[in-house]
């Protein structure tokens, strides 16, 4: 047996890496944070930093109108940044885990494919679901299908009785049958339907409201708790299935309710602000590079590095053209990939 | 030492496979006792694999295993979990994990009633006694080959199991390194009781370590028993194809050459 003091300085180091693990989450948590609050402060009407923060704690002193554009534009619009971005990439965080694949995102697998093909057939064909509200149609198909598509994932790789490599094809698959189907709706839409569901596929946060918003929440608080209860067999799973089994996951019931939380998750997003698809698959990786994958600081991780970069893209998609608010969903992908390889490279020279 | 110490494994009427395949068909074992190492050895495709991840409730199995007076087969993952650990011959790729906490999340990842100081406490442990307490914050996919053998020997080792299942656990090791798991495994198979399974290619390793070895060829036994009674010229000709002289060295140890096939 090794001499004890060798074998304290393993617990002591262990112990440091959990504090510097915590130390980058809390870090995150200050982007998001700070990203946030740009987010508060910037946007195409001319308002004084000074009153935005103001009118936060303090709405009562602001002119009426000020009042309007913070509490009703503003700050629903920055919470959902965060909140969409934390949901989705803690979705993509799961889906990469449990599938074994560092592709699979909610935006690879077909969610938000399915999503746009339910807004489609709203915003074209007027078809919702009966008994929704006509302002919800959209995102109450939006969501409907996302929901469905991942359901339909998990039912077709349980008739096939097989692995995470089957799931991934038939994601993709349904990729190109969701965006052939929604083509074919295009063909047939009007000109005017077509440019409305052009926009929506774009993504955009303009959409946000406070009910949006509370049920956005909702799902996330819902859904983190039990996600963060598997970490450690999540953590297990990375090693391989095998030896997971071996060491009592179960993982055809870990895959399944995963999967669960993560179509809650994406559809939820997706329904409210169209596709953004490029944070699910960014966060997690952005994660990965910061804490590593002890699932009890990777998932956490993801949710405030998808959050920072759906708050930063936000700030940056008001401006970069003076005056005009670009669709969010473009935006991410323009400034994340860049970011992400910039990352992805330097990553490449420490090692 | 502990009430393991007189159980063991019994294997009876076996079957295994995979949909449409059976691998492993009406295998019966006489009962393998814990405290000693038993070797599984045999050509590609014999089945060895197919027959360990049965006995870890991998794959679907029919007959009959009982281990110290449970029925294993159809037992439910956690059952199964609690008392057999195997390690499988694929290491983890690409994983962001160092190599204490891969060793801590193998620990937790089923619900026992410890406290997460004795997991850490349990971990080191473990490393410690295969010597690589070194390597505990190296990451993962930094180490060469063997290295991710010993993590991934650590891992199975420090579930405790009372059934210990290694797919070729020296594939990827030296011979210092292979002399060290050898030595390390018998130990502690003595020392807590335990049933121990080695799929193993080096058949002088088997000889050398191994109290029993078991042949297995097309999926059945060919052959059963001490080094002496299990390798024979007759066993390579027949499992093998090759011509092969066995032979006692100057320490005792069978001793195999091979001359050509036949």
């Amino acid at each position: 047996m090794a001499d004890s003091t060798h074998a304290s300085f393993v617990i002591e180091d262990y112990g440091r890496l959990v504090r510097k693990r915590l130390a980058v989450l809390a870090g995150l948590c200050a982007i998001v944070l700070a990203g946030f609050m740009a987010d508060l402060v910037t946007g195409p009407s001319q308002l004084a930093v000074a009153d935005a923060v103001k009118g936060l704690f303090f709405p009562g002193e602001l002119s009426a109108p000020a009042r309007v554009i913070i509490w009703d534009v503003r700050l629903p619009q920055a919470l959902l940044a965060v909140l969409v971005g934390a949901a989705l990439s803690l979705a993509g965080a799961e889906m990469q885990t449990i599938l074994n694949n560092p592709l699979a995102s909610p935006f690879t697998l077909g969610v938000s494919s399915a999503a746009s093909l339910g807004a489609a057939l709203a915003i074209v064909l007027g078809i919702g679901l009966p008994g929704i509200a006509s302002s919800w149609i959209v995102s109450g198909n939006a969501f409907v299908f996302a929901f469905g598509s991942v359901l339909l994932l998990q039912a077709l790789s349980r008739l096939r009785g097989t692995g995470p490599e089957t799931l991934v094809l038939f994601g993709i698959a349904m990729v190109f049958t969701f965006n052939a189907l929604v083509a074919l709706i295009q063909f047939v839409a009007t000109q005017e339907a077509l440019q409305q569901l052009v926009f929506w596929s774009m993504g955009s946060l303009a959409r946000g409201n406070w009910e949006k918003l509370a049920v956005l929440f909702a799902a996330i608080v819902l859904v983190t708790p039990t996600a963060m209860w598997s970490a450690w067999k999540m953590t297990a799973l990375r090693l391989g299935e095998d030896r997971a089994r071996s060491f009592g996951v179960d993982v055809a019931r870990l895959r399944f309710v995963s999967l669960l939380r993560v179509s809650l998750l994406a559809a939820t997003s997706v329904a409210f602000v169209g596709t953004i698809g490029f944070v699910g698959l960014v966060g997690p990786h952005i994660a990965r590079l910061l804490v590593g994958e002890d699932h009890r600081f990777f998932l956490p991780a993801s949710m405030a590095a998808g959050a920072a970069v759906m708050s930063l893209s936000s700030v940056a998609s008001k401006v970069i053209v003076p005056g005009a608010v670009m669709p969010v969903g473009i935006v991410t992908a323009l400034i994340g990939v860049p970011f992400f390889m910039a990352l992805i490279f330097l990553r490449r020279e420490r090692i | 030492m502990s009430d393991t110490a007189s159980a063991t494994l019994s294997v009876e009427r076996l079957s295994v496979g995979y949909p449409g395949r059976k691998v492993i068909d009406n295998l019966s074992l006489s009962p393998i006792r814990g405290g000693a190492l038993t070797a599984l050895v045999g050509p590609n495709a014999a089945g060895k694999t197919t027959l360990l991840r049965g006995l870890a409730g991998l794959n679907r199995a029919y007959g009959s295993i009982r281990f110290g007076g449970r029925e294993l087969v159809g037992a439910s993952a956690t059952e199964h979990a609690a008392h057999v650990t195997y390690m499988p011959q694929a290491l983890p790729q690409r994983v962001g994990l160092t190599v204490f906490e891969a060793l801590l999340g193998a620990l937790k990842a089923s619900p026992h009633g410890r406290a997460s100081s004795a997991d850490r406490e349990l971990a080191l442990e473990t490393l410690a006694r295969l010597g690589i307490e070194q390597l505990a914050m190296r990451a993962l996919d930094e180490l060469s080959g063997g290295q991710r053998q010993m993590a991934s020997l650590a891992q199975a080792i420090a579930r405790r199991p009372s059934v210990l299942l290694l797919d070729e656990p020296t594939s990827a090791l030296d011979l210092n390194h292979q002399l060290r798991v050898m030595k390390v495994v018998q130990a502690i198979a003595r020392e807590r009781g335990i049933v121990t399974i080695l799929v193993l290619h080096d058949i002088a390793l088997a000889c050398r370590w191994c109290e029993r070895i078991i042949v297995l060829s097309g999926g059945k036994v060919f052959a059963d028993g001490s080094p002496d009674e299990a390798v024979t010229p007759k066993m390579f000709s027949g499992v093998y194809g090759v011509e092969a002289r066995v032979e006692h060295c100057s320490r005792g140890y069978l001793q195999v050459m091979v001359d050509d096939d036949v």
